[in-house]
């Protein structure tokens, strides 16, 4: 079943095109990696997806319905969720309260319920925090979690950004380089949590670099160049396709670029 | 409602004699937040230091400063709120680097105090800044036109003309652009950001000063509290054009002056003139977010 | 057990001294400093209310005093209209909000220091029309509440106007705002504002709607604004524009930002210090520990200790702690 589909998608900054009619669909349940060069588009994708950027030509399908129109924050309740490249965390903000952000879109409470303290307001709480502590569990912070964000180590400021954008409840996860930063033991404890998440139902589009991750993980791989789809498969097609082998130009496909 | 010729010329020439103040001491707000993005609250005691800097030195000129006594106060005003801007930063801004965004407001608001009570322990009424050798008017055809207000324009536009040079032709300047457009950039460049800091504290506090002189000459009195209503009206002049550009920061004080002069010569009540040149300028802004000369940037994300 | 102590029975007792000192300085010398203290609480309430934009969301907001005038406009201008207090209490509350609303829904939009302006801009546009528009706010006069057609402040048959009345209003009210601030801090809500100044953009991925909860923390603070606006006209009696300058703007910001941006204890604190110092420093407090020579020079000193706070404690004074729930 098409959960995504993209189609002519277009994005233009000034004279420069970031993206050229790029199509893209994603299967519910598949893990698919984007692939190429630095400043081929990868994150300007992410971010017409995500609704950051509206589109100057296509279309984008979510699930049956248009949603390239959409703000941000509708699209992430449709059930987009993503993580930045450059680790966005609410600094001052605990590991778990970080999460707990990420409840705002799956819970309710208004003004009124938050000043009288209904009992609606105490439950929905709880559940908030119980959700937020076990997805923070799932990601292996459970013991980080009165830890303010910005006194996180590195991996596990990434790690949190999973565990935020889980808490969610996407159906498709956009992840922007989870693997940067990471020793190779590191990596294949992220790999096993991207297999995991999967198995929970979720979707997973990644932006990569290390081919390890991608190779070991995905079920397709989309290579982007110069704002434009160049090629599309399994990982094994990509690995030995002419035109990805040049776009890499002397770094042998299949080593960590 | 009749309204002759010579009226509005004579407000458009008010217009023009308090926005070549107000984007004077514009720059320095602006230049600072290019290199910092940061306000100077404390920037408008530069301006009152100037002025009052400017009022002590023409004692030395009892019978009425000449051309050359004009010229050591300009001078001396200009690099005594240079250097003043300098020991700001020092003292009140530079520790702060790195702390959360709106410290350094704290700190300027105690600055601002603190220097404004300095001059107020001093001396603490309305003090008259002498007239000036150029008082009186001249005639261009029908048209009256005070000698004050063309010396004060001259020389705002004097200065602006040399700053723009200077920030486009020499070196210096070269290196200021680069910090505006990206300090961390310019550092990895080998460009000795520290100093271009202190570098723009020190044109924009002179510029400030030689406004406040400007400013004294114009109304004829100072007094240690008069750095309040420019500074706001200077920065938001800034502001109107463009926070962090130049030549933005120019027109914007310029642009200000005009509507505040000609809101005061056709509004029903003068005191409205205020409203209206902020009204105009939220307007401005709700059409042009970053300002009429200044650039939005995209989000970065 | 010594924790409950600290947590409650302390801070009880704290409260209980503070509220009995009225009793003991009415009266004596020492009598001004209840309406110091009064002053104290209503900056109180606008300082808690500006927190919720500027410590919260981090919307630098530098004309919050406009909403504190219009507050008291309001309950002056009904007052003389013959309206009861605890109507135009409510009246002032709306009206601000109301205004704060419609003015919050474009310029919301605006990024930083932009927005700093325009509601710094906003505040002369007040203050000048509340100068100007004489027929309604007799301008630069004021209106006056001391004549006979006002009708005092009643509250359940008790007249109130000494400033030990106004003490316990003001007290009361600030215990309300405190809690309201509490409660919003410790919610989905207050989490929203406190992920929008973090980081907005990812706080837009995290499907908050950044825009309406902007707008919402900018509507309820001017509803604090209005609650001591109305209490000011009525203590007073008496409101000219002259009480709702940028520069009380300004301090207001300082206060907020001395105390720890977010930090209800801290922004109290910064009150305490912004509204005390410079009462501490006059000639007629403390003049026996010579006092007396600070009075030309207390706000010099005031600034070298506004600035020495900036260097010392960039964070505030009282910073917003990580709490524990």
């Amino acid at each position: 079943m098409k959960l995504l589909s993209a189609t002519g998608i277009t994005k233009r900054f000034g004279g420069l095109t970031a993206l050229d009619s790029v199509d893209l669909s994603l299967n519910a349940g598949e893990i698919v990696s984007v692939i190429g060069p630095n400043g081929a588009g990868k994150t300007t994708l992410f971010n017409v997806l995500t609704g950051f950027y509206s589109v100057d030509a296509g279309a984008i399908t979510f699930s049956g319905e248009r949603i390239d129109d959409l703000p941000v924050h509708r699209i992430t309740k449709r059930g987009i969720a993503r993580t930045f490249q450059n680790i966005r965390l609410f600094g001052s903000m605990t590991a778990l309260e970080n999460v707990m952000v990420g409840r705002h879109c799956r819970t309710r409470s208004e003004l009124a319920a938050a000043l009288f303290r209904t009992p609606a307001f105490y439950r929905e709480e709880r559940e908030i925090a119980h959700s937020s502590l076990e997805h923070l569990k799932s990601v292996g912070l459970g013991d980080q979690a009165q830890t303010p964000a910005r006194h996180l180590s590195y991996g596990d400021q990434r790690r949190l950004e999973i565990a935020r954008a889980l808490a969610t409840e996407p159906r498709l996860l956009l992840l922007d380089e989870p693997n940067a930063g990471m020793n190779s033991q590191e990596s294949g404890v992220l790999m096993e949590t991207l297999l995991r998440i999967r198995r929970e139902g979720v979707t997973l589009l990644l932006i990569e670099h290390a081919m390890r991750v991608v190779m070991g993980v995905s079920d397709r791989v989309v290579v982007l160049e110069d704002g434009r789809k160049i090629a599309e498969g399994t990982p094994a097609e990509v690995q030995i396709n002419s035109q990805v082998i040049e776009a890499y130009l002397g770094v042998p496909a299949g080593s960590d670029a | 409602m009749f309204v002759s010729g010579n009226v509005i010329f004579e407000q458009v020439l008010n217009g023009l004699t308090l926005g070549g103040i107000y984007a004077l001491i514009a720059l320095g707000y602006t230049m600072v937040y290019g290199v910092l993005r940061m306000i100077n609250f404390a920037h408008s005691e530069l301006f009152m230091l100037g002025a009052v800097g400017g009022w002590g030195l023409l004692a030395l000129w009892p019978g009425g400063a000449t051309l050359g006594g004009i010229c050591v106060i300009f001078f001396v005003a200009m690099v005594g709120s240079g250097l003043l801007a300098l020991f700001l930063n020092r003292v009140a801004y530079a520790p702060l680097r790195g702390s959360p965004r709106l410290t350094p407001l704290l700190s300027a608001i105690g600055a601002s105090l603190f220097l404004q009570n300095v001059v107020f322990l001093w001396r603490d009424s309305q003090l008259a800044f002498p007239p000036l050798f150029v008082s009186g008017h001249f005639h261009v055809g029908h048209l009256d036109v005070s000698f004050l207000q063309t010396f004060i324009i001259l020389i705002s536009i004097f200065l602006m003309v040399n700053l723009t040079l200077f920030i486009r032709k020499t070196r210096l300047g070269k290196a200021m652009r680069a910090v505006s457009q990206d300090a961390e950039t310019a550092e990895l460049m080998g460009i000795p950001v520290h100093r271009v800091v202190a570098l723009t504290f020190f044109i924009g506090g002179a510029l400030g000063g030689a406004a406040g002189v400007l400013n004294g000459l114009y109304y004829g009195s100072v007094k240690y509290n008069m750095g309040f209503a420019p500074g706001i009206k200077a920065f938001t002049s800034a502001v109107l054009g463009g926070i962090g550009s130049v030549p933005g920061a120019m027109l914007g004080g310029f642009l200000l002056g005009l509507l505040e002069s000609l809101g005061a010569g056709f509004l029903p009540k003068p005191e409205w003139k205020d409203v209206f040149a902020f009204v105009v300028l939220i307007i401005v802004l709700l059409f042009r977010p970053a300002g009429l000369l200044g650039k939005n940037r995209a989000e970065k994300v | 057990m010594p924790k409950k102590f600290n947590r409650f029975v302390l801070p009880l007792f704290l409260a209980m001294v503070f509220l009995a000192l009225p009793f003991f300085l009415e009266g004596t010398t020492w009598g001004f400093l209840v309406r110091i203290l009064g002053v104290m609480g209503l900056y109180g309430i606008l300082a808690l209310g500006l927190n919720l934009v500027l410590g919260y969301v981090g919307l630098l907001d530098l004309g919050f005093m406009a909403f504190y005038a219009i507050g008291a406009y309001t309950t002056a201008v009904l007052s003389l209209r013959g309206w009861n207090f605890w109507f135009c209490l409510p009246a002032s509350a709306l009206m601000a909000m109301g205004v704060r609303t419609v003015l919050g829904a474009p310029v919301l939009r605006l990024r930083g220091d932009y927005l700093a302006v325009v509601t710094l801009g906003f505040g002369e546009i007040t203050r000048i029309t509340l100068n100007n528009w004489d027929s309604l706010t007799r301008g630069p006069q004021g209106i006056s509440l001391l004549s006979a057609a006002v009708p005092p402040l009643r509250f359940f048959g008790y007249s109130l106007y000494t400033n030990t009345h106004f003490f316990y209003l003001i007290f009361a009210f600030l215990a309300m705002a405190w809690l309201v601030c509490r409660r919003l801090d410790r919610s989905r809500i207050g989490r929203a504002w406190i992920a929008i100044r973090e980081d907005e953009t990812a706080a837009r991925s995290m499907g908050i709607h950044v825009a309406r909860l902007k707008n919402v923390a900018f509507t309820i603070s001017a509803g604090f604004a209005g609650v001591a606006g109305a209490l000011f006209a009525r203590w007073e009696n008496f409101v000219t524009p002259e009480s709702f300058t940028f520069w009380e703007s300004a301090l207001l910001v300082a206060m907020v930002v001395l105390g720890g941006m977010g930090s209800l204890p801290g922004v109290l604190l910064g009150v305490a210090m912004i509204v005390g110092l410079p009462e501490f420093l006059r000639a007629d407090l403390f003049s026996r520990w010579g006092g007396g020579q600070m009075v030309n020079a207390r706000y010099l000193i005031f600034g070298a200790l506004l600035v020495g706070a900036a260097l010392f404690r960039p964070e505030g004074v009282w910073p917003r702690s990580r709490r524990k729930d």
